[in-house]
């Protein structure tokens, strides 16, 4: 076997260095919430000093004007994915490896492209359509090509395979994706390098320090991992990360007109279309929000979805910035069958099309509860019905169908005279530690409209009408 | 103008009821106070660990207020029904009722839980019980009709006003079970504040007891700041006045009061026959004629029976009596003990050898010791050997019982770093953050921690910021948790539990009261503190094993009886003391060859001058011309002239400053204790400026001069940072003798016996191998088939001269189990190769704890080799033993270890190297060319620039040096002394606190013998040997 190791050292960095539309001229790094290192840092950083590995502090020392973006592994994975997708049709053997490798088994394929040189300028040409900084290396296991791939890479794409064992011998044993334990242990018996390792007998290997490393420098010496390869997805997800925040709902449509063309294409070139797909909407802290769009009209054309996901969109508050876009369609349908008349058009106005229409204006069916959270105006909610199981776990509904206000007040100052008070106070002093911090009293009391409403009153003394009942 | 009503409030928590309370108790009786309360209860759960703080508050400053005690309880009076019950104190007999109740629940649960039990509530017949009832609480009629079955105290219904919708409707339901039982209804705010301004610090605290950040906690935090304090105007808003007036009628019929409290010490160590104060008396008469068998002066007699005299009046007889018979059974087991303290100024505690000191070798001052004035009990610290004074403890615990001996309380309370974390985590801030930042602002830092968390990475302008800060502050200094007293023990002569609430130890089989050691002091308890002291264990293992192997037996006695030896004192002139109990310091060591001690009395002088008081106070150097001749010796006075004349005229010991006050400013003894108090607390209070002026006026009206007056007062602030008491340091200077005395006649049994008894001392084991082996001692290294669990004597070519073989207790990460199999399976066979240690089932860590530390050089090659093959799996299985056993002994291991990976073995296996030293490894490898090794410094020019490097073996940096951090280096030859002053600390701040092999360049100081280097760059190096595994000592 033939293998060629991708390895993506930046990848998170890269793909965020070449949606900017001009040359960056601040240093950027991306850091790893747990540890607080930086894992990844442009030229511009390391020039000053800022290598990978370095402590997030130490960085700030070093640059004082730096751009500083989370790891987010699930970012290089998706492009790893995206990689792989446009990598299938060059190579249909590759395994993605975890968010920085990728895997190609070139022995099969060079049946179909007969020179080495002619499969190695087709990935190339593709990698160059992404633009990564990789690193290559090629062995005749994946576990050896992944490391000299990452440690020892070669100066360009080649298959060359015969000094590969040699070049892995002389590798340190830091490099063997050990735990740390093992690696002591190793460390304690005089072991520094691959070589050593390879020297004993592979029964005294087994029998001295276990099973795990026997198959370990098994699997360097010659393949027998079981490769998952890659499977293009049966459905059709396309992502979107804005350039920036949006807070209002209607400005999501801009960028969800490209989503809907990318479907669009999707279906037509598959001469398939859907009558369901979800949008997510993705934010900073806040957990996702999923969007159905259902239509009685099966089709693939972006305008129509477009339009009825304006719908959903007009009735939906954002509660935070959104930050992300996520398509997903998973239900296909042939378009001939859905084809009655060949010479009939597409109706637009169909009854189908206007009964979408109007399931998409309506208000969602949910639960109404009260939560245990002193700020009594986030414990009244509307709650989704699927959504019981999966608020945070301080917000645990103890009170179904409480008969909770049904209108939040803007905070408007009010003559207490003019009000009937029935019962109170309610003395709330709470979340002192952040920005929503609140000291009032609450009453419940009716107005000269014999309106069930309830008041505060701050420690000023003022009085606010806060909510209506129904 | 309406009248306020009068109220008492009578449900109130501390923050000894642990995390759960805002407000230190004196912060409690003081707003109580300015409120015009009548009363307060301080109810703590299930504990009265607060109540005395709260009684010497009231106490000291007077406070108009009347204290009333009890203790607040969960109970489950069903699996669904949660109770909240007060019981109060109204007498003694309560009170005793109260603490017997509260140990129970606390004896039948674990450490820090506690069960009450509805049997428990029937069987009170004293106290008073308040049902206090919350909106929450369900089911009440059930609840009242099981308690109005079963209590036979009086019941009150008590309530609070939350400001929720419920409060109305609680009211309602109280109003119907007081028609219906009969029971009163009363006010009581379930407080856990003084102030409302705590709310943010009781929330904190509640998020630290619930290990949740602030936003996970939804309904668990208060809803609002109400369970706090409250005026008078405001309570008589939101409760109806009966409720209120209510609330005094209950804390008029509660009578009782701290000072009834009563202390019985026990009384069986008197024969019949006897009283306590004539059985003391002969016992000290038999200790007498041991003690001062040739004689004894008037002086001392005179002294003696003022002793006696005093005890007699004070009735303390009972607490020598009590030392008296654990010393007695130290002896019989013969464990090795010395009293110390103010205790050495006592001749009784000397005729009853408690205590080592002769009273003619030091200057008495019994008003130290006990003074009617002070009316606290004497304090007795006696250290016995570390390693077992478990025996004593038993030996307490099985005389008296389990019921009327228990320890001290210890009262562990936030300090900067627990408080940091507790706010940071509160406020949700990452993990990693936290620290982060925690090891960025460093102690010794000249800025302030708010200083240097100004200067990390955080948002300034956050609310966190700000909160942050706020909460550290509020938190540092209340309590956290409690736990046992090092060694402080109470013994009564009745049930303790009658006195003070008894509940369990986290150590099994250890019971501890509820109260910590100032309040004892405060309500007069004697205290008998068992103390451990390792130098004790290493002198006692001296001497077993000269016993042993020089067939000489000696005891502490024996020693100091010969006399002062010339040659142990040359030793220590020449500053050769490591490993000498007291002065084997860096400071000690650079003092010794300007003192040059000759007898007893300059080793007293020499531990106590080397102190942060006397350093303060600027005596040193004034004592040290004196001694050396180049400064004459005056006194003002003849009375001056009794006190100094032992130490040249200077104040060096605490009792001279206090016998000073005394004879030249006209104190009497108990305002000179006053003084001796306020030194102790100079800092904390600032008291020592009252007697300025006391002090000045008496001098000057006797004659002395205003400078010399002058100068006393500011040795005396000086002083304040802790000086020693002469008896103390007479009781460390015999230990210290001893120790040198063995290490000049018999260094071997003394290392071994001193590296027998780590942790303890100055130097870990490393140094000291490194200076045995300066003194020409062998060292072995641990072998399987020799060394033993400890360190052992080996004879060397059947001379009279030994080497010590290092034992399997110096092997990092081997069992003692697996020692014990091995000592074992040794009596049977000797080892000859691997497999047999296969065949005792060692687990894997045992045998590769063995192998990394060449223990089985005798059964293999090298260790590399003996790792790989005891890592043989197949060599376990018993079917293939001996084909094995035939196989791998005889195959090579290819890898061989060079020298320094045996020297990082050996560092990493044992902490030392018996064949390597880092720094000689360095040079054979021409890395440190330039540097001068410690055995050479001495014949370097004074004042020249030079360079040293050697292993960080101790960091200090004592708060009387001004920022000044001492580093100790070793190399192959021997330590270095760098002084590093206070600015390039600052700039070289990662070299001083991280490194671990440090090269220095620097200017040399040689003066007096002594020898330091004035540290000019510091280079860290440790990454030339990035695998060393080596530990400093880092002190202050």
């Amino acid at each position: 076997m033939i293998w060629l190791a991708l390895y993506f050292p930046k990848l998170q960095l890269d793909a965020y260095l070449l949606q900017q539309s001009e040359p960056l001229n601040h240093p950027v790094i991306i850091v790893d919430k747990q540890s607080y290192q930086v894992v990844q840092s442009c030229s511009l950083a390391q020039q000053k000093g800022v290598l990978p590995g370095c402590h997030f502090a130490q960085a700030c020392l070093l640059l004082s004007d730096a751009k500083l973006l989370l790891y987010r592994p699930e970012i290089a994975r998706k492009q790893l994915q995206t990689m792989a997708q446009t990598l299938y049709q060059v190579c249909a053997d590759i395994v993605v490896g975890g968010c920085d490798r990728l895997l190609l088994r070139c022995d099969r394929m060079l049946q179909y492209y007969q020179t080495e040189t002619s499969l190695l300028t087709a990935i190339q040409d593709c990698l160059q359509s992404f633009n990564y900084q990789y690193q290559s290396a090629s062995a005749t296991s994946q576990l050896a090509a992944c490391l000299l791939a990452q440690h020892a890479p070669a100066r360009h794409l080649c298959l060359q395979t015969q000094k590969s064992s040699q070049t892995l011998a002389k590798l340190s044993i830091n490099c063997l994706p050990v735990t740390a334990k093992q690696l002591k242990n190793l460390h304690r018996m005089g072991f520094k390098n691959i070589a050593d390792l390879q020297r004993l007998p592979s029964y005294q290997v087994g029998r001295h320090l276990g099973s795990e490393l026997h198959q370990l420098i098994a699997e360097l010496q010659a393949d027998q991992q079981l490769a998952t390869y890659y499977q293009p997805s049966e459905h059709f997800t396309a992502e979107l990360e804005l350039m920036y925040e949006v807070g209002q709902a209607e400005a999501l449509l801009f960028p969800l007109r490209r989503l809907f063309m990318q479907l669009q294409n999707y279906l037509t070139r598959r001469a398939v279309i859907t009558d369901r797909l979800s949008v997510i909407l993705h934010f900073r802290t806040e957990p996702a929000k999923k969007i159905v769009i259902t239509s009685q009209q099966a089709s693939a054309q972006s305008g129509l979805w477009l339009e009825l996901v304006k719908y959903q969109l007009e009735k939906i508050q954002l509660t935070a910035p959104v930050l992300n876009l996520t398509l997903n369609c998973q239900t296909f349908i042939t378009a001939a069958n859905n084809q009655t008349n060949l010479f009939s058009q597409q109706d637009h106005h169909s009854k189908q099309t206007l009964f979408a229409r109007l399931s998409s204006r309506c208000r969602q069916i949910s639960k109404y509860a009260l939560v245990k959270d002193y700020r009594l105006k986030h414990a009244y909610r509307t709650i989704a019905w699927h959504q019981t199981s999966q608020l945070p776990k301080n917000y645990q509904i103890f009170s179904q169908l409480h008969a909770g206000p049904i209108y939040l007040c803007q905070h408007q100052a009010i003559d207490k005279q003019k009000f009937t008070l029935l019962a109170g106070p309610q003395r709330l002093v709470t979340h002192w530690w952040s920005q929503e911090a609140q000291q009032q009293d609450y009453f419940y009391a009716i107005n000269q409209q014999q309106q069930y409403i309830r008041l505060i009153k701050t420690p000023t003394l003022k009085w606010y009408q806060d909510a209506l009942f129904a | 103008m309406p009248c306020l009503p009068d109220y008492a409030e009578l449900f109130c928590l501390t923050n000894y009821s642990f995390l759960k309370s805002a407000s230190h108790p004196h912060e409690l009786v003081e707003r109580c106070t300015e409120l015009g309360y009548q009363a307060l209860a301080i109810t703590d759960e299930c504990s009265l660990a607060g109540i005395v703080k709260a009684y010497s508050a009231v106490q000291s400053q007077q406070l108009n207020i009347k204290l009333i005690i009890g203790a607040h309880f969960h109970f489950s009076l069903t699996t669904k029904q949660n109770l909240l019950i007060v019981l109060l104190c109204p007498n003694k007999a309560a009170y005793s009722e109260l603490c017997q109740l509260i140990t129970r629940c606390r004896r039948r649960s674990n450490k820090g839980e506690y069960q009450l039990l509805l049997t428990d509530l029937a069987e009170l017949k004293h106290c008073l019980l308040l049902w206090h009832i919350e909106y929450w609480q369900t089911e009440l009629t059930n609840a009242a009709k099981k308690l109005k079955q079963m209590i036979k105290i009086p019941v009150y219904l008590s309530y609070r006003r939350q400001l929720t919708f419920k409060d109305n409707h609680l009211i309602q339901q109280l109003e119907l079970l007081c028609q219906n039982y009969n029971w009163p209804i009363t006010v009581a705010g379930f407080i856990k504040m003084h102030d409302k301004k705590r709310r943010h610090i009781l929330d904190v605290l509640t998020a630290e007891r619930l290990n949740q950040p602030l936003r996970e906690l939804a309904d668990q935090l208060l809803p609002n700041s109400e369970q706090s304090l409250l005026a008078r105007t405001t309570l008589a808003r939101l409760y109806p006045y009966q409720h209120l007036k209510n609330s005094c009628s209950i804390a008029q019929k509660c009578a009782f009061c701290l000072s009834e409290v009563s202390y019985q010490y026990p009384t069986e160590l008197v024969p019949k026959g006897y009283t306590a104060t004539r059985w003391l008396r002969h016992l000290v008469r038999q200790g007498m004629q041991s003690r001062f068998a040739d004689g004894v002066r008037f002086k001392t007699l005179k002294t003696l029976v003022k002793e006696l005299k005093l005890i007699a009046e004070l009735k303390y007889e009972y607490f020598f009596l009590t030392l008296h018979d654990i010393v007695n059974f130290a002896q019989q087991a013969n464990i090795l003990y010395q009293g110390r303290g103010s205790a050495a100024n006592s001749i009784v505690c000397y005729c009853l050898k408690i205590t080592a000191v002769d009273p003619r070798q030091i200057d008495v001052l019994i008003e130290r010791f006990i003074s009617k004035e002070r009316r606290e009990p004497p304090d007795i610290d006696v250290d016995f050997e570390h390693h077992r004074r478990e025996e004593v403890y038993q030996y307490i615990y099985q005389k008296y019982g389990r019921e009327r001996a228990a320890l001290a309380a210890s009262i562990h309370t936030f300090k900067f770093k627990s408080a940091f974390r507790a706010a940071a985590k509160a406020l949700a801030l990452p993990a990693e953050q936290i620290e982060f930042l925690l090891k960025n602002i460093h102690r010794k830092s000249e800025l302030s921690w708010q200083q240097q968390l100004a200067k990390l990475p955080l948002d300034k302008n956050s609310e966190h910021y700000q909160h942050l800060i706020e909460l550290t502050e509020g938190l540092y200094g209340f309590p956290n948790f409690m736990s046992q007293h090092v060694g402080g023990f109470v013994i009564s002569a009745g049930p303790l539990h009658e006195l003070v609430p008894v509940e369990n130890a986290a150590m099994p089989d250890r019971t501890v009261i509820q109260w910590d050691k100032d309040d004892l002091e405060s309500l007069g308890l004697l205290k008998v503190d068992i103390l451990a002291l390792g130098m004790l264990t290493a002198i006692q293992q001296s001497f077993a094993l000269i016993k042993q192997h020089y067939q000489r037996t000696l005891e502490l006695a024996d020693i100091t009886a010969l006399g002062d030896d010339a040659k142990v004192y040359q030793m220590l002139q020449a500053a050769d003391s490591i490993g000498v109990f007291q002065i084997e310091s860096r400071a000690q060591m650079s003092m010794l060859p300007r003192l040059k001690p000759k007898c007893y009395y300059d080793l007293v002088i020499q531990i106590a001058i080397v102190r942060p008081g006397p350093i303060q106070g600027d005596m040193v150097h004034p004592y040290l011309r004196r001694r050396n001749g180049l400064e004459s010796v005056d006194y003002p006075s003849q009375a001056t002239r009794e006190v100094l004349a032992r130490t040249l005229g200077v104040p060096v010991f605490q009792e001279q400053v206090i016998k000073l006050a005394m004879v030249a400013a006209g104190f009497s003894g108990g305002e000179a204790d006053g003084l001796r108090r306020a030194m102790a607390s100079w800092k904390k209070h600032g008291l020592l400026q009252k007697f300025r002026k006391k002090l000045l006026t008496g001098m000057l009206a006797r004659g002395y001069q205003q400078n010399y007056a002058e100068r006393i007062f500011s040795q005396i602030c000086g002083f304040a940072e802790y000086g020693f008491p002469e008896s103390h340091s007479a009781s460390f200077a015999v230990l210290a003798y001893v120790s040198a005395w063995l290490k000049y006649y018999y260094p071997a049994p003394f290392y071994c016996a001193l590296l027998n008894s780590q942790p303890m001392g100055f130097y870990p084991p490393a140094q000291l191998i490194a200076d045995a082996k300066r003194h020409g001692i062998t060292f072995n290294p641990v072998c399987i088939n020799h060394s033993e669990r400890l360190h052992t004597l080996e004879k060397i070519n059947n001379e009279n001269t030994f080497a010590i073989r290092l034992g399997f207790n110096l092997v990092r990460g081997l069992s003692q189990t697996a020692i014990d199999t091995l000592l074992q399976a040794r009596q049977q066979q000797t080892f000859h190769r691997l497999n047999q240690l296969h065949q005792l089932s060692l687990a894997e860590n045992d045998l590769a704890a063995l192998a990394s530390a060449g223990a089985l050089h005798q059964l293999s090659e090298h260790r590399y080799q003996a790792r790989w093959q005891l890592m043989d799996s197949q060599a376990s299985l018993p079917l293939f033993n001996q084909s094995i056993a035939e196989k791998t002994e005889n195959a090579g291991y290819l890898i061989a270890p060079d020298p320094l990976a045996n020297m990082l073995e050996d560092y990493a296996a044992t902490g030392l190297s018996l064949h390597h030293h880092p720094i000689a490894w360095l040079k054979q490898q021409g890395s440190l060319l330039n540097t001068i090794s410690a055995e050479k410094l001495a014949v370097q020019k004074n004042k020249s620039i030079i360079q040293v490097a050697g292993v960080v073996t101790a960091r200090q940096s004592p708060g009387t040096a001004a920022g000044i951090t001492f580093i100790t280096l070793e190399d192959e030859t021997g330590s270095i002394n760098v002084i590093v002053w206070k600015a390039s600390v600052q700039a070289q701040i990662k070299a001083v606190t991280q490194a671990k092999l440090l090269r220095v360049t620097g200017t040399i100081e040689i003066s007096d013998g002594v020898i330091h280097i004035i540290a000019g760059r510091l280079q860290d190096i440790s990454h030339w040997l990035q695998a060393l595994d080596t530990r400093a000592r880092d002190f202050h």
